[in-house]
């Protein structure tokens, strides 16, 4: 019983703690995949020949391991942080919260060796096989029972709407993972989907752009909405517009996935439904993007000398651009040329280094020196020099793939007098040879830069020891 | 498209539990004093 | 500290428990029986964590349904049953818990109001969201080409927008439907009717060709039109509901303006929390800057200044010294003071300015009627037009029929008609009651545009309060000193504005006005009397006033507007003159209404010299002085049968006869005293160049309602006949009616922007 007053007038952060360094971890992990198979198509040799170091088993590790590893314990990380923080309580349940870290680390060691042992179910962003999906759902199901549980043990009336973002996330995610995994055991590694043909497609992409919607944009809008208020020291540019973001955000998500299926078998009105959509999400994109860069009016000067705004303002713009980017690739002339090209990854990865990334990495650097009781990171001048790294090979990335997209696509489409097609395929695949170089470059600098954080939060973790922060007391005022 | 059959209804079902969940939050005055609760989060840490 | 609150009993809120002091802060819960709403205030809530205490706790007492604490307003609303449970019960609980509460009066009608347009918000979005995915499960069927979509997909989609819809029916288009109904029931046709059989004809259209598709009804659905025009109402009410509020807003924030809670000095000497509806004339109450007067009452201890501008349109602040009047509603300053209460709620000028502003929000211009006048017929109309769509189309193609006829019903939607006029007058009255004007009939909107002379009836209005004052004689024989405490002393406690220029006077020349003073009396429309010991010791009866009272028979020639006498009985003890002075704007302001095409003339019951004198240094060419009311009757009679539109501008007192005589009228001057106050308008505050722009925003507001009736006419003489040729799908007449009201209401909202410093542009 003492034990347990005492308890409840901490924060448990030891959770936290375990995601934020793990985040970080992955984080290096999952970019140097990419980076490895990036090289892999400048130097087809780097496959070494092996079934395992294939660039068709790696790149699901590299997506899986980002998305899920990387991102995923970022917004563990965070949204325990903030639910705890905004609800001034505890988490709701120490063993069920402990369990999720484990559980979701096991998940990522499992899909680690499952992965290039060449176990999937080849959908996009849903390869792990049965047996890891049945894992991943119950991981999911006890994050939403922590998770809600502490929104309801909360003891401000207000539920903050970083909160209303992380509990959509986790809702709708649930969902879509149920609803995705819908598959038929053959054997202990191997499923049939429950959907066949345009219909495993429909339901693919409903849950592809809806997983891009709800854990890439939902869950990290959350982060937005209480870091950058928090790191700026000044409240949300609109409250207000904060909230209506998140309605009409989640009112008109569902239904933008089949602008991934233009020019398929899906039938025709289906793909414009999708493209109308997606045009729409425009509105509420740039209505959040807006709200969150405007919380630093008034505290511009601020990004000079703050390494960690900056890294989550930058995260804001990459979040508009990529919003912009989205909705105008949806159009099916756009799609005409952007469709199976270069421009979709450069696309994909303007969000998720830009926008997921900065805005992680911007979160982390916030939250990690408070979970070691440390005012500050080890070194801020490496907070800099990361913050540069990044940046700088963002651009040469995105930079990179939009030109060898373009020009992919213009190559793929350009015929002759007499009709026939002007280039060959392989034509094409030898001119994105210096992008696919300058591609690799950007990718090494996002991964080095990360790889700086990681030794900046080890200096930081071994100079500080976790901290245990005291839920402010609910006292009558006399 | 007999996956329509799913998905739609299903849309159409999470569109009632979303204004379910809007209506909790009006009645329960989530949304009062709005501005206010958007600069608590600055007090404590 | 002193100032803590302090409660002597065991429970001293037992006081409460009789059901007449608890309806002084609670509403019946009207649905179920014994159970009470109330409201009341509780200081140290700052923060959610103590409301979400404050709720916990009380919640867990038996009787108590329901409590809602908010921080911002410190609010606590409390639902109880007076059957289990009493108020010192749940009073004495928050004590306990270390939140003293106090109990909150007049808070029902706003909070009634925030809840009235909350509910209207969430109907709009419930029909805006459900209107969004409906479109979506139509736009398919609008663009896919004709073998694209299954006939199997086109029914689901068909089935997922009538599920869609039914939120929007049930719940969005309540008011609509609920109204109509209530109106057919009394036998009436009201401006919801149509719009109402529309709705429900698309709805039953749609349903049929849903579920039964193939009859006469067709099979096309009209889900997305049905949608979208209830969104447009919805749109249309809230915005209006919002403007209203708006200006309700001023009046609002005037009755919000008191505190609830107050310092009062107790028995015992120490500062005790009390309820401002507790206070009492004689109280003496703790004023901490930054706070609001609760009460009328004067300065007993400090010196501060305080901001009247809500009362008088006056932004300076004005200086508090000891001694010094302070008004309920004006805000304290810059520091803490001690006041005595001389008025309490009803009898403060606060109320009666409040009162004033309430009684306009709620009446019906003329213009108004005139729309509702027409309304009846027109409704009949659009009922016939939508009948003879029926009949034209019938034989050809029923479906067609039907939805010509709700076309027709929903292009005439009588909205941007009936706004038309309320939404204009109503942005201006918000608008003047920000800046300091307050109009007790809207009607006076319209006629102060029509208005071509002015008549000002005092010279009040014109000349600045403060009347300086001269001593011109007196008696040789008296020693002049003691004269002057005599007339400090006797106008020590007059209200009379010359009485106070004297007392300041007196004061100024190093007068006393403690002498000891017998039997002082005021008479109105004369003086004062008194009787005092002379310095020779006898009693000497003395009167000071005007030169009737005091029995002057020859008045001594003067340019002065005032002559006051100190008289004992046959002696003259003294003789004081008094001047005005021409306010700073008021020439500059007459000559902008006489550039602007006004006769401008001045009426008053002062001498002749002084009158002639202030109206050419104003520019007055048409001045009269010595006039009683009989005559100004008869000289703004003579006005009007030359056929002049006359706005009388005074102070509003004593002059019902001419101020119903004449067209319009306005009462201006701080000093007003608003509950006497017979004026169509009344504007707080000096500044009589705010006559001009009053003027040139009445004419404005007039252009945008006779614009916006305007507009309305003209779009249903082009929409009616357009739907009735089946010209018009449901879709685009529900655009068109929204537009329509959408233009009205914008239109209206340009009055909302007023320039207070002159003639605004783009007026005649």
């Amino acid at each position: 019983m003492q034990n347990a007053t005492v308890k409840a007038a901490t924060y448990n952060d030891t959770v936290v703690r375990q995601f934020a360094i793990m985040a970080v971890v992955w984080g290096v992990v999952g970019t140097l995949m990419g980076v490895i198979i990036a090289s892999q198509l400048v130097w087809p040799e780097l496959n070494l020949g092996l079934p395992f170091t294939s660039f068709g088993r790696l790149r699901p590790l590299h997506t899986n391991a980002v998305i899920f590893a990387f991102g995923g314990c970022a917004l563990f990380a965070t949204s325990y942080y903030v639910v705890q923080r905004t609800c001034q309580t505890r988490l709701f349940s120490d063993k069920l919260a402990s369990f999720t870290f484990w559980g979701w680390q096991a998940v990522i060691v499992a899909a680690a060796i499952s992965l290039p042992l060449g176990y999937t179910q080849s959908k996009e962003y849903g390869e792990l096989e049965w047996p890891i999906d049945i894992l991943i759902a119950i991981v999911w199901i006890s994050y939403a029972i922590v998770f809600f549980g502490t929104i309801g043990i909360r003891k401000v009336k207000h539920i903050y709407v970083a909160n209303w973002f992380y509990g959509a996330f986790i809702l709708a995610v649930a969902l879509l993972h149920i609803v995705e995994s819908a598959a038929i055991p053959a054997g202990m590694f191997k499923s049939y989907s429950a959907y066949a043909g345009v219909q495993d497609a429909m339901v693919q992409w409903w849950y592809g752009h809806n997983a891009v919607g709800f854990f890439l944009t939902a869950g990290f809008l959350g982060m937005m909405y209480y870091f950058v208020p928090k790191q700026a020291e000044r409240p949300v540019y609109s409250y207000s517009l904060s909230i209506v973001h998140f309605w009409a955000l989640i009112f008109t998500y569902m239904w933008a996935g089949p602008h991934h299926l233009h020019y398929t078998a899906l039938p025709d009105w289906t793909q414009s439904l999708g493209m109308v959509l997606s045009l729409i999400l425009f509105a509420p994109s740039w209505g959040g993007m807006i709200n969150g860069i405007m919380t630093l009016s008034g505290a511009w000067h601020k990004l000079r000398t703050d390494p960690i705004l900056r890294f989550l303002i930058v995260s804001l713009s990459f979040y508009g651009m990529s919003t912009f980017e989205g909705p105008m690739m949806a159009i099916k002339t756009v799609n005409a040329l952007s469709h199976y090209t270069d421009w979709t990854v450069g696309h994909v990865h303007s969000g998720a280094l830009g926008w997921v990334g900065f805005i992680s990495i911007g979160s982390l650097y916030f939250l990690i020196p408070r979970l070691f009781g440390q005012k500050q990171m080890y070194s801020v001048k490496a907070i800099e020099v990361h913050f540069w790294m990044a940046t700088i090979g963002v651009v040469l990335y995105i930079a990179a793939l939009w030109i060898s997209g373009v020009m992919e696509g213009l190559m793929w489409r350009a015929m002759n007098a007499d009709g026939t097609l002007a280039y060959t395929f392989v034509e094409s695949v030898k001119a994105k040879f210096p992008y696919y170089f300058t591609r690799a470059l950007g990718g090494f600098l996002y991964m080095s830069g990360l790889v700086i954080m990681l030794w900046n939060t080890y200096k930081t973790a071994t100079s500080g020891k976790p901290a245990t922060v005291e839920v402010p007391a609910v006292v009558a005022h006399a | 498209m007999e996956i329509a059959f799913l998905l739609i209804p299903l849309a159409v079902m999470l569109v009632f539990v979303i204004l379910g969940g809007l209506w909790w939050a009006i009645q329960t005055g989530q949304f009062e004093d709005l501005e206010e609760e958007g600069s608590r989060i600055l007090e404590h840490d | 500290m002193s100032n803590t609150p302090s409660y002597s009993s065991a429970n001293p809120w037992q006081g409460l428990d009789i059901q007449s002091e608890w309806e002084r802060f609670s509403q019946r819960e009207t649905s179920l029986p014994h159970v009470w709403i109330s409201h009341v205030w509780v200081d140290h809530m700052n923060c959610a964590a103590c409301s979400g205490r404050i709720e916990h706790s009380i919640k867990s007492l038996p009787g108590v349904l329901s409590v809602h604490a908010s921080a911002a307003s410190k609010r606590v609303r409390v639902v109880w049953d007076a059957q289990k449970i009493s108020p010192s019960q749940w009073f004495a609980n928050l004590n306990e818990i270390g939140y003293p509460a106090l109990p909150v009066n007049e808070y029902s009608a706003i909070s009634d109001r925030t809840v009235q347009q909350r509910k209207m918000l969430w109907r709009l979005v419930v029909a805006v969201f459900c209107m969004m995915q409906v479109m979506m499960y139509a736009y398919p069927t609008y663009t896919a080409s004709s073998n694209d979509m299954a006939p199997d997909m086109v029914q689901l989609m068909k089935w997922a927008s009538w599920v869609l819809t039914l939120p929007v029916m049930l719940f969005s288009a309540t008011p609509f439907l609920s109204q109509a109904w209530a109106s057919l029931k009394q036998r009436q046709l009201g401006m919801d009717v149509p719009v109402s059989l529309g709705i429900v004809a698309a709805f039953v259209m749609s349903t049929l060709a849903t579920f039964a598709p193939g009859g006469w009804w067709g099979d096309v659905v009209y889900y997305d039109s049905l949608t979208m025009f209830v969104s447009f109402l919805l749109i249309g009410r809230w915005l209006d509901v919002k403007l209203r509020n708006r200006t309700a807003g001023a009046l609002e924030n005037m009755m919000r303006r008191l505190p609830n809670a107050v310092l009062k000095k107790s028995d015992a000497g120490e500062w005790v929390q009390i309820a401002a509806s507790n206070i009492n004339v004689g109280d003496v109450l703790y004023v901490r800057p930054g706070e609001v007067f609760a009460a009328d009452g004067k300065v007993l201890a400090g010196n501060t200044s305080a901001d009247e501008s809500m009362l008088t349109g006056e932004s300076d602040p004005v200086m508090k010294p000891l001694g010094a009047s302070v008004i309920a509603g004006s805000g304290n300053l810059t520091s803490a003071i001690e006041m005595q209460v001389e008025q309490v709620g009803e009898g403060t000028q606060y109320h009666a300015l409040v009162n004033l502003m309430a009684s306009a929000s709620t009446e019906k211009p003329g213009i108004a009627l005139l729309a509702d006048k027409v309304a009846q017929p027109f409704l009949w109309g659009v009922l016939l037009a939508a009948i003879y769509a029926v009949i034209y189309w019938w034989t050809t193609d029923p479906a067609k029929a039907i939805m010509s006829a709700v076309a027709v019903l929903v292009v005439t939607c009588p909205c941007a008609l009936s706004l038309a006029t309320p939404a204009a007058m109503l942005a201006s009255a918000g608008t003047f009651a920000k800046g300091g004007i307050l109009i007790r009939r809207l009607q006076a909107i319209q006629a102060i545009s029509e208005v071509d002379t002015i008549v000002f009836d005092k010279t009040g209005t014109l000349t600045e309060n403060l009347q300086q004052v001269t001593l011109e004689d007196s008696h040789a024989s008296w020693d002049r000193q003691w004269i002057l405490d005599v007339i400090a002393t006797m106008s020590r406690d007059s209200l009379h504005p010359v009485a106070k220029a004297l007392h300041g006077f007196a004061l100024q020349h190093d007068a006393q006005d403690q002498l000891v003073m017998q039997d002082w009396q005021e008479i109105v429309g004369g003086g004062m009397s008194a009787t005092f010991h002379a310095p020779n010791g006898t009693l000497l009866p003395v009167k000071l006033g005007n030169a009737e009272f005091c029995g002057v028979s020859c008045e001594a020639e003067s340019e002065a507007l005032r002559q006051v006498y100190v008289t004992s009985g046959e002696i003259m003890l003294a003789r004081l003159s008094l001047t005005e002075q021409v306010k700073p704007h008021a020439r500059a302001a007459i000559s902008q209404l006489i550039a602007h095409g006004l006769d401008i003339q001045l009426l008053s019951g002062d001498r002749i010299a002084p009158v002639k004198n202030l109206a050419s240094q104003l520019g007055i060419q048409n001045a009269a002085g010595l006039q009683k009311a009989e005559d100004k009757l008869q000289h703004v009679k003579l006005l009007q049968q030359q056929g002049r539109k006359v706005l009388m501008v005074g102070d509003g007192l004593n002059d019902g006869p001419v101020i119903a005589a004449a067209h319009t009228s306005i009462a201006m001057g701080s000093g007003v005293p608003l509950t006497q106050a017979q004026a169509d308008m009344v504007v707080l505050g000096n500044d009589i160049g705010v006559l001009v722009s009053l003027i040139s925003h009445c004419k404005k507001t007039i252009l945008i309602v006779k614009q916006n009736l305007l507009w309305a006419a003209l779009y249903n003489a082009a929409g009616v006949p357009l739907a009735i040729l089946g010209l018009l799908p449901a879709w685009l007449a529900g655009l068109g009616m929204a537009t329509s009201s959408l233009l009205v209401l914008l239109n209206a909202l340009r009055l909302t922007d007023w320039d207070k410093s002159g003639w605004q542009k783009g007026q005649a």
